[in-house]
């Protein structure tokens, strides 16, 4: 351990992987209670092709990762919304556009790729200080908006048509859930890759579903396997050589299966005698 | 005396080309209890939600306590108006207890920044005896069975201290027992909080043994609206329907058969 922190670029790496791995993990929450997996894939994939436009025309990856992730976000909600129009066309639309988008830049880049090709896969060892400081913003700003909106997002969350009925500003918190998504997945893009950061945001969040019953709970539980998972496939890439992203995503999948097998919700309901229907 | 408490007036509803409503006129006083009643697809959840602005309309006009409802003035409107609808399924793994569940009723009138207190926490306790779910408070809410989750919206709609209590068809796909479980506690709070109450059901005896008074929808029309001892006519039902209806007296009662 002390030989994997003696290096900056590990340390930085090491950073990365507990801000963006708990960051994308308390992002998971809304994703999976919200049943908005398919939203996730959506505005991931729309900032691997943003980050892919933004090499090929000369522009920082990360700019162009964060202007398509948010001008995905920003459109699907407001699809979504429109009648007769449902959320799985909205995203059906939106994915298929980015991905051809993706191909076309991939397609189009001079030289060897070697930048666009890693924007696949991820790379947390090329993490830079700039970076980790606006991943660090990143985590503060879902913080705030969790500690704040806490009340909100819980009514949303387990009643959303009688949170709307009563009053509560359900299409505007779940729009800024959506933007929060887009700076979450353009800044974690770099570290994670674009075909694996949307399994970091799913896996840890639906592992922390197994697991409890309370919402507060859920948010930290998630935040927690997030980062675990992340300095964990870190530790295992560096120890045995193998893709940062995917040994992250691997070690996030198999948490899940492991909170699935050992999930106390699986013994309750097991467990439970047929209850009658008016005790 | 009376005192109207939501109108709708001339109002015309269209989804697209389609009329789903056509020229509505309802007034319903502070603390009546009116039922909609009419085939599927009549458009009586669409009306249902004329009175808080979840559903948009382009001609007439809808008020709340002389207030007009559009999309600017709904959300400030929507606290005074509690909504009930249709028992849906829920995950069994959701993270939120029948106490929490309850609790959110409140939230609307406490704005972006305020916390739940003692007041509010007062008032789910109340709500949840008035129910009759004290006991599972702590109950993950995926784990109630459909009665019981629906007398949880109730409670939910309680705290919300309201003086218009809309229930969209709140006993649909419940067993008998657990209907009844639900209409008597509408019935019983609608009497100890004076409360206004507009259901939609398609439970015909309901009607008659419950409300006051009953609008019948039939293809986005209002075709009749009135006390209920005018609407236990076999004839009109049979109308609004279109399958023969009779009325039959079952000692106090009035049964409606088909």
């Amino acid at each position: 351990m002390e030989s994997f922190l003696s290096y900056e670029f590990l340390q930085r790496a090491l950073l990365m992987s507990v801000l963006g791995g708990s960051v994308c993990g308390a992002m998971g929450v809304f994703v999976v209670l919200w049943r908005m997996s398919l939203v996730g894939m959506c505005i991931s994939h729309a900032a691997f092709a943003g980050a892919l436009i933004g090499l090929w025309i000369g522009f920082p990856p990360l700019a162009g990762a964060l202007a398509a992730s948010l001008g995905a976000a920003s459109l699907v909600g407001p699809l979504a919304d429109r009648p007769g129009f449902s959320l799985d066309t909205a995203i059906g639309v939106i994915f298929s556009l980015v991905m051809s988008l993706a191909m076309l830049a991939l397609g189009l880049l001079p030289g060897a790729r070697t930048e666009g090709l890693s924007l696949i896969w991820g790379n947390l060892l090329t993490v830079t200080s700039a970076e980790l400081r606006l991943m660090g913003g990143i985590a503060l700003l879902l913080f705030l908006f969790v500690f704040f909106f806490f009340k909100e997002i819980q009514a949303i969350i387990g009643q959303r048509q009688a949170a709307l009925a009563s009053g509560m500003p359900v299409r505007a918190i779940r729009y800024a859930c959506f933007i929060l998504m887009g700076f979450v997945v353009a800044c974690t893009l770099k570290a994670i890759g674009g075909l694996l950061i949307f399994s970091l945001i799913v896996a840890p969040a639906a592992a922390a579903l197994q697991l409890t019953y309370s919402l507060r709970a859920m948010f930290l539980l998630s935040a927690a396997l997030g980062a675990a998972a992340s300095v964990a496939g870190l530790w295992l890439s560096f120890r045995l050589s193998l893709p940062t992203g995917a040994a992250i995503v691997l070690i996030a999948t198999l948490t899940l299966a492991a909170a699935m097998i050992f999930s106390p919700k699986k013994k309750t309901s097991a467990a439970s005698p047929p209850r009658q229907a008016n005790p | 005396m009376r005192r109207p408490l939501a109108r709708i007036r001339d109002v015309t509803v269209y989804l697209g080309r389609r009329r789903i409503l056509e020229n509505i006129n309802l007034t319903v006083d502070a603390g009546e209890f009116w039922t909609l009643i009419g085939p599927n697809g009549a458009g009586k959840s669409t009306l249902l939600g004329l009175f808080n602005g979840l559903t948009p309309c382009r001609t007439g006009s809808v008020t709340y306590n002389g207030c007009a409802v559009t999309p600017k003035t709904a959300r400030l409107i929507r606290p005074n108006i509690a909504h009930v609808f249709q028992a849906t399924d829920i995950d069994p793994k959701m993270p939120m207890s029948v106490y929490e569940a309850v609790l959110a009723g409140t939230y609307s009138r406490l704005g972006i920044l305020g916390r739940p207190g003692k007041r509010e926490n007062d008032l789910v306790v109340q709500a949840l005896d008035a129910v009759g779910l004290s006991s599972l408070a702590g109950r993950p809410i995926g784990h109630l069975s459909g009665g019981e989750r629906q007398r949880m919206a109730l409670a939910r709609a309680l705290v919300q201290e309201p003086e218009l209590l809309l229930l969209d068809e709140p006993t649909a796909s419940l067993d008998w027992q657990a209907q009844r479980e639900v209409l008597n506690t509408i019935d019983a709070l609608r009497r100890r909080y004076r409360l206004a109450v507009f259901l939609v059901t398609h439970d015909l005896n309901a009607v008659f043994s419950m409300a006051a008074n009953v609008a019948m929808l039939k293809e986005g029309r209002l075709v009749w609206s009135g006390p209920v001892d005018g609407a236990a006519d076999p004839d009109l039902l049979s109308f609004l329907y279109s399958v023969p209806i009779t009325v039959a007296a079952c000692g106090e009662r009035r049964v409606a058969l088909f």
